[in-house]
C-alpha cells in the first residue's frame, strides 16, 4: 500500500454528496479532488496542513465519496513492457492488503462501487466471517482485477498453471459447496465472482481470446504506464535537479537511516541534501526507465558510477582538495552534458511509439542539462505530443467500453481523452453522451456537452446531447434553448421532434 | 442426515442407487435386477402395474402398457416426435389441454409426467424397502441434449411421486462421475452415452480435488437403441409383407412382439454372430390359422441396417469437438454408457473416432444412477469433496424484431452465469417491449423452444433505436433462468424468473400428488397389511373360539373378570387397527393377541 501522502484520491462517480455529513472545509478540499492530485500536492493547492488533508480524505474515503487510483503502484510494470510480472498473490490466500485495501479500493469502473458490508453480514451464519470478508473484498474487486490477477498466476502462466488455478480456487465460490445452507446476499456475490472466475479460466485457456484480451490488457496497461510516465514529465519542473527533486512523498516515508554522509562518495560529490533513499528510488526510476529505453546499464547517470575521490585524513590538504573538486566538477558537468545527449537520442527515438517515455527523457535530459534551448523545445513537443497519444488511447478505451456498454468506464475514459484533446468538439460529444448513459454526474455532462456545443456550435450532435443532458438534469430552459438553436442548424431532423416532445 | 437417492430415468430402463460409506451402490429391485422397466401398465381390474410385472403382460395388454414415455416427456402435441410416436406407439396418444398430450389408459387420460412419476414412485419403493427408511429427495438425471421443458417436467414427475428432485444433472455428467469417483484424476474425458432413446456425447475435465467440469455437450433426443429396434422390426415388416401380404403394424400386438423379439436378437448380436427371430403365431391369417414369424438375422445384416445410426453419432462427436476446439488428441480417456454401447459395431466406431480403446471399467447400465447418487451425496454432505461445474445444454436468448433469435448465452456455459445485452425498440413511439424467451441453437425464432415471457412497460416515446433496453440473464446453479430487462433511461425494469413448461399447471400437479399418494399408500399397505392382517386375524379367531371356555372356568374370580375384559378390549383395538389399514397398529397389537392367545389356551389346558 502507498504512504498515505502520495496517495491520489478520486472522486466516486455518481455519489450524491449532499447526503454526507460533510463540513465546508471538507467540502472544500472534495471539490479540489480530481483524481490527479496527490495528497501532497492538494495541501499545497488548500493551503490545509498535510495532516488535516490526511485525515479528511481518510474520511471521505470511508464515506465512500473518494476512492484511491492506482497510481501509488506504478511499481508494478505492465506486462507489455517486461515480460512476466511477479504473481499477485492468488486469491485463496488471504492476505493482509486485501483487507487494508478494501475500504479504498472500490470497482474502479465503478460499474459495481461496494464500499460496505452486506446489511445480512451478521445474520448469515453458515460462512465464517474470514470467507464473508473475502466474499464481499473480491466481489468488490471483481471488475478491477485483471483475469491473471483475479486467478492468482502471471501473464506468463500456461494452460496447466490456469487450470491447476482455477481448479483450486473456483469451488471455494460455487453455491453447491454451501448446498443447503443460508448464504444470505453472499450467494449472488459468490455466483458473480464464481461467474467471473469461469470467465476468466474459459478467456485465458482458449489461444485465441486469450490472445484478444491481452491485446486489450495492453492497450489498458499502455495508457495506464504512458499516464505515469506523463505524470512524472511534466510533474517535475526542468529548471530542478532530478536529485533534489525527489518527490516529497517517498523521502517523508523512509525513516532517515544513519549514513555516514562523509564515507559515502556519491552524496559528497552530488552535494545533495536529499536522504539516500530518496535518491535510491528516483536512481530506480531512472534505470528502469533506461532499461526501457534499451539503454544498457553502462551508460547510466554519472553519479552512479562516478568514482570515490580520495577521503584520506592523511592527505587532506586544502589545495589539493579544491583544485581536485573544480577538475572533477568539470569532468561531472562534461559526463552530465553526455548523458544529456544520450536522454536525448532516447527521446528522439523513443518519440514515434512512445511519446510519453520520449518525454521523460527529455524531462530527465533536461535536468541534467537545464539550460539548453534545444532540449528545452523536444521535452514541450513531445509532451504535447504524449498527450495526445494517451488521449488518443482513452479514446479508445472509451470506444470499447462503449461498445460493450461499459458506460461508468466510457464516461471516465473519454473524460481523460477530453483532457488531452479539449478542443475535440467529437471527443467532448462522446464524453457528455457516455456521462450520461452512465447515470453520472450530469452536471458534467452538460459541461462537456456545452464545450462541444462551443468548440463546433453547427454540428448537430453536440447540440442533441446537450439538450439530452438538460433534460436529464431538469433543467427545462436550457434545453428550450437548446432545441432553438438546434432546429436552426437543421428544422427538420426527427431527433428534435422527438426531444421537443419530450421537453413537453 | 437425509439419505438422497440417484435415479436414472432411462428410455427403457431405469436404475436407482445411493452412497452407502462413501461407496455408491445400485439398490436391486425386489427381483433382485439392477435395473428396472420404464414401463407402465394398467390391467383390466384397474391395477397400476410397474417394471418387470409391466414388461410381462406387454403383449397380452399392449394398449395399455406405456414405453419409452421419456420420448414423450416434455413435448408439445404439435411436434413432430409426437406424432411420429403417434404412429408407432402400441398405446393412445391423445392431445392434452395445454397443447401438450396425454395417454389413454383404459378410460383414464395421463399425462406424460403422471406415467414418468409411476416409475420413479417404483424406484423410490425400491430404495426403501433396502434402506428401510422413508425416502423423500432424489437426483434425477436426464440426457444432456433435454431443454429446460423436459426438464421441468421431470421435476414434476418427481414430485407428483413424492420425491423432491434436489438436482437434475445430465446423463453423461453423471457418468462422468461415477468414473472419476474416488480417483485422483486429471484429465480430459469424453463420455459417449448411447442409451435406449437419447445419445449425449459430453466432454468433460476432471481436476484433482474432485472438480468436474463439462466443456462441452451435445446430442440427440432422438437417436437410441429403440431406433436400431425399429430398423429390425422394419427389415421383419418388410420381409413378412412380401411373403403374406400383411402388415403386421396394424396389429398392437403383433407390433409388441415384433419389438421385444427385435430388442432381444440386437441384444444377441452383440456376442453371437448369428441369431434366428422365432414368433410364432404372430398373426391371423384370415382363414382360422396362424402365420408364424421365422427369420435368421446375422450381426452383419443388422450392422448394415443400422451402420448410418452409428455414423450419425460419430458425426455429432466430431461436431462437438469441433466445436469446443478440442483434437481427439486431447482426449485422455472415453467413457462408454448405455446398453447400446455393447453392440461391437459401435465400440469400434468410437474407438475408430478418438483413436483409442474406450474405458471398460463402468458398467455402461448403472454407471448413471451411481453417478446422481455420489452427485445428491456431495450436495448433502459436507465431508464429500465433490464439485460439479455443469454447463447449459443449449443456448439461451430473446427473440428480436423480424423474428429473430438473439443469443445471450451461449451454448455450453458453465453455470452459474448472467450476461447481459442492450437492445432497442424497433418501431416508432413504442411504449412496450415484449421479452420472448427462448432456448435453442436456431438463429430463426420459431425453430427454438419458448421458455416464457413478460412485458417490459412505461418506456418513453421515442423514435425506433431510441430507446435502449438492457436484459439480462442469470442461470443460478439449480438451472434456475431468470430474466431482467431494463430501460437504461428510466432505469424501469421487470423480470420474471422462467418456469419451464412441463405442459401441466400446478394445480393438476398438486392433484396428480394427491392421486399418487393415496395409490402408494393403497398399494403398500396391500403388500405389508396383508401379512399382519392375516396373522390378527388368525389370532382373532383362536381367542374367540377360546373365550367361552375360558368365560366359564374363571367367571368367579375377579381376577378372571378383569383377564376377560382385557383380552376383549385387546380384540377390539386389533379389529379397529385392521379397519383402518394401520399396518404398524396392527402389528402393535398382534403382541397383546398373541398374548392372550397363549393364556386363554393355558387356562382352558387347566380347567377340569
Amino acid at each position: 500500500m502507498a504512504e498515505p501522502a502520495s496517495r491520489t484520491p478520486r472522486p466516486v462517480v455518481g455519489r450524491d454528496i449532499r447526503s454526507l455529513p460533510l463540513t465546508p472545509p471538507d467540502a472544500f478540499l472534495l471539490s479540489r479532488i480530481d483524481g490527479s492530485l496527490t495528497e501532497n500536492e492538494l495541501a499545497a493547492l488548500t493551503g490545509f496542513d498535510l495532516a488535516t488533508v490526511t485525515s479528511t480524505i481518510d474520511r471521505l474515503a470511508r464515506l465512500g465519496a473518494i476512492v484511491f487510483d492506482r497510481g501509488s503502484e506504478v511499481a508494478q510494470t505492465p506486462k507489455s513492457d517486461v515480460g512476466a510480472r511477479p504473481p499477485p498473490a492468488p486469491l485463496r490466500q488471504p492476505q493482509q492488503n486485501l483487507r487494508v485495501s478494501q475500504t479504498f479500493r472500490t470497482s474502479q469502473m465503478g460499474i459495481k462501487a461496494f464500499t460496505g458490508e452486506p446489511a445480512d453480514f451478521a445474520q448469515v451464519s453458515d460462512l465464517d466471517s474470514d470467507r464473508k470478508r473475502k466474499v464481499v473484498d473480491i466481489y468488490a474487486r471483481l471488475t478491477q482485477l485483471d483475469f491473471y490477477a483475479l486467478l492468482g498466476i502471471t501473464a506468463g502462466a500456461d494452460r496447466k498453471e490456469i487450470k491447476r488455478a482455477y481448479y483450486a480456487i473456483a469451488p471455494d465460490y460455487h453455491p453447491d459447496k454451501f448446498y443447503g445452507k443460508n448464504l444470505g446476499s453472499f450467494k449472488p456475490m459468490m455466483e458473480a465472482i464464481f461467474g467471473q472466475l469461469t470467465f476468466a479460466y474459459e478467456t485465458l485457456s482458449s489461444l485465441e481470446r486469450r490472445a484478444e484480451y491481452d491485446a486489450y490488457l495492453s492497450t489498458q496497461a499502455q495508457t495506464r504506464s504512458m499516464e505515469e510516465l506523463l505524470r512524472s514529465a511534466t510533474g517535475a519542473s526542468p529548471s530542478i535537479d532530478p536529485i533534489s527533486s525527489a518527490p516529497m512523498s517517498v523521502s517523508s516515508s523512509v525513516p532517515p537511516e544513519p549514513v555516514p554522509t562523509k564515507s559515502d562518495p556519491a552524496v559528497v560529490g552530488a552535494s545533495s541534501s536529499a536522504p539516500p533513499a530518496a535518491r535510491d528510488s528516483d536512481r530506480a526510476r531512472r534505470e528502469a526507465l533506461a532499461r526501457k529505453l534499451g539503454i544498457n546499464r553502462g551508460s547510466l547517470p554519472p553519479e552512479v558510477r562516478r568514482s570515490a575521490p580520495p577521503t584520506d585524513p592523511s592527505t587532506n590538504r586544502e589545495a589539493a582538495q579544491q583544485e581536485f573538486r573544480r577538475r572533477h566538477d568539470l569532468v561531472a558537468a562534461e559526463k552530465r552534458r553526455a548523458q544529456a545527449r544520450r536522454y536525448v537520442d532516447a527521446g528522439a527515438a523513443a518519440l514515434k511509439d512512445n511519446p510519453a517515455a520520449a518525454a521523460n527523457a527529455y524531462r530527465l535530459a533536461l535536468a541534467l542539462d537545464p539550460e539548453n534551448p534545444e532540449i528545452i523545445r523536444a521535452h514541450r513537443q513531445a509532451t504535447q505530443q504524449a498527450a495526445i497519444a494517451l488521449a488518443d488511447g482513452y479514446l479508445k478505451q472509451g470506444d470499447y467500453e462503449s461498445r460493450n456498454g461499459q458506460w461508468v468506464g466510457a464516461a471516465r475514459s473519454y473524460a481523460r481523452a477530453v483532457a488531452g484533446m479539449p478542443e475535440d468538439a467529437v471527443v467532448l460529444q462522446k464524453a457528455a453522451h457516455a456521462t450520461l448513459k452512465a447515470g453520472a454526474d450530469m452536471r458534467m455532462a452538460a459541461e462537456f456537452a456545452k464545450r462541444a456545443v462551443s468548440v463546433a456550435p453547427t454540428r448537430l450532435e453536440g447540440r442533441l446531447t446537450l439538450i439530452e443532458a438538460y433534460l436529464a438534469a431538469g433543467f427545462a430552459a436550457g434545453a428550450k434553448r437548446e432545441l432553438e438553436a438546434a432546429r436552426e442548424i437543421a428544422p427538420r431532423d426527427d431527433r428534435i421532434v422527438e426531444l421537443s416532445k419530450r421537453l413537453k | 442426515m437425509e439419505r438422497v437417492i440417484g435415479i436414472d430415468l432411462g428410455t427403457t430402463n431405469s436404475c436407482v442407487a445411493i452412497v452407502e460409506n462413501d461407496k455408491p451402490q445400485v439398490i436391486p429391485n425386489r427381483g433382485g435386477w439392477a435395473t428396472t422397466p420404464s414401463m407402465v401398465a394398467l390391467t383390466e381390474a384397474g391395477k397400476r402395474l410397474v417394471g418387470h410385472i409391466a414388461k410381462r403382460q406387454a403383449i397380452t395388454n399392449a394398449e395399455n402398457t406405456v414405453s419409452a414415455a421419456k420420448r414423450l416427456i416434455g413435448r408439445k402435441w404439435a411436434s413432430p416426435q409426437v406424432k411420429n410416436g403417434v404412429l408407432t406407439s402400441s398405446y393412445r396418444i391423445v392431445e392434452g389441454p395445454h397443447g401438450d398430450l396425454r395417454i389413454q389408459l383404459r378410460d383414464k387420460q395421463y399425462s406424460v409426467p403422471e406415467i414418468s412419476a409411476m416409475v420413479l414412485q417404483e424406484m423410490k419403493v425400491i430404495a426403501e424397502d433396502y434402506l428401510r427408511q422413508p425416502v423423500s429427495k432424489a437426483v434425477v438425471t436426464v440426457p444432456a441434449y433435454f431443454n429446460d421443458n423436459q426438464r421441468q417436467a421431470t421435476k414434476d414427475a418427481g414430485q407428483i411421486a413424492g420425491l423432491e428432485v434436489i438436482r437434475i444433472i445430465n446423463e453423461p455428467t453423471a457418468a462422468a462421475l461415477a468414473y472419476g469417483f474416488g480417483k485422483r484424476l486429471d484429465q480430459t474425458i469424453a463420455v459417449y452415452d448411447l442409451g435406449g432413446g437419447t445419445f449425449d456425447i459430453s466432454i468433460l475435465e476432471i481436476g484433482e480435488g474432485g472438480i468436474f467440469k463439462v466443456i462441452a455437450t451435445a446430442g440427440d433426443t432422438f437417436l437410441g437403441g429403440e431406433d436400431f429396434d425399429s430398423r429390425i422390426i422394419d427389415w421383419l415388416v418388410t420381409g413378412f409383407q412380401a411373403e403374406h401380404s400383411i402388415d403386421l403394424r396394424q396389429d398392437r400386438m403383433a407390433l409388441q412382439r415384433l419389438r421385444d423379439g427385435a430388442e432381444k436378437a440386437k441384444c444377441e448380436l452383440s456376442s453371437v454372430q448369428e441369431t434366428e427371430l422365432n414368433l410364432p403365431f404372430i398373426i391371423s391369417s384370415g382363414q382360422n390359422e396362424a402365420l408364424h414369424l421365422q427369420r435368421k438375422l446375422t450381426r452383419e445384416t443388422l450392422e448394415k441396417l443400422c451402420g448410418d445410426l452409428v455414423d450419425r453419432t460419430v458425426d455429432i462427436c466430431r461436431q462437438t469437438l469441433k466445436d469446443a476446439k478440442i483434437s481427439t488428441k486431447e482426449i485422455q480417456e472415453v467413457v462408454l454408457v448405455g446398453g447400446m454401447t455393447r453392440m461391437p459395431k459401435v465400440q469400434s466406431a468410437v474407438g475408430g473416432f478418438f483413436g483409442r480403446e474406450p474405458c471398460k471399467g463402468v458398467h455402461p447400465d448403472e454407471v448413471v444412477a451411481l453417478g446422481a447418487a455420489i452427485q445428491g451425496a456431495a450436495l448433502v454432505d459436507e465431508k464429500k469433496q465433490m464439485i460439479l461445474l455443469d454447463v447449459t445444454p443449449h443456448a439461451l436468448g430473446i427473440m428480436t424484431f423480424g423474428s429473430n433469435f438473439e443469443e445471450l448465452v451461449p451454448q455450453n456455459t458453465t453455470v452459474p452465469t448472467s450476461r447481459a445485452k442492450t437492445f432497442t425498440t424497433s418501431r416508432d413511439n413504442q411504449t412496450a417491449v415484449k421479452i420472448i424467451v427462448m432456448q435453442g441453437e436456431s438463429e430463426l425464432a420459431e425453430q427454438n423452444d419458448l421458455l416464457g415471457e413478460f412485458i417490459l412497460t412505461g418506456l418513453r416515446r421515442a423514435a425506433k433505436g431510441q430507446v435502449e433496453i438492457e436484459v439480462t440473464f442469470a442461470i443460478n446453479a439449480d438451472g434456475i433462468v431468470s430474466v431482467s430487462a431494463r430501460d437504461l433511461e428510466t432505469g424501469q425494469e421487470q423480470s420474471i424468473q422462467v418456469t419451464a413448461s412441463s405442459g401441466l399447471t400446478p394445480e393438476e400437479i398438486v392433484k396428480m400428488m394427491a392421486d399418487a399418494q393415496d395409490f402408494t399408500v393403497e398399494r403398500r399397505s396391500t403388500e405389508e397389511f396383508e401379512g399382519v392382517k392375516q396373522e390378527a386375524e388368525k389370532l382373532i379367531v383362536q381367542i374367540e373360539q377360546l373365550l367361552p371356555d375360558v368365560e366359564q372356568a374363571v367367571a368367579s374370580s375377579d381376577f378372571g373378570k378383569d383377564a376377560i375384559g382385557k383380552a376383549k378390549a385387546v380384540v377390539e383395538r386389533a379389529r379397529a387397527a385392521i379397519g383402518k389399514k394401520d399396518v404398524s397398529a396392527v402389528r402393535e397389537q398382534i403382541e397383546g393377541l398373541s398374548r392372550t392367545q397363549r393364556m386363554f389356551k393355558g387356562v382352558v389346558a387347566k380347567a377340569p
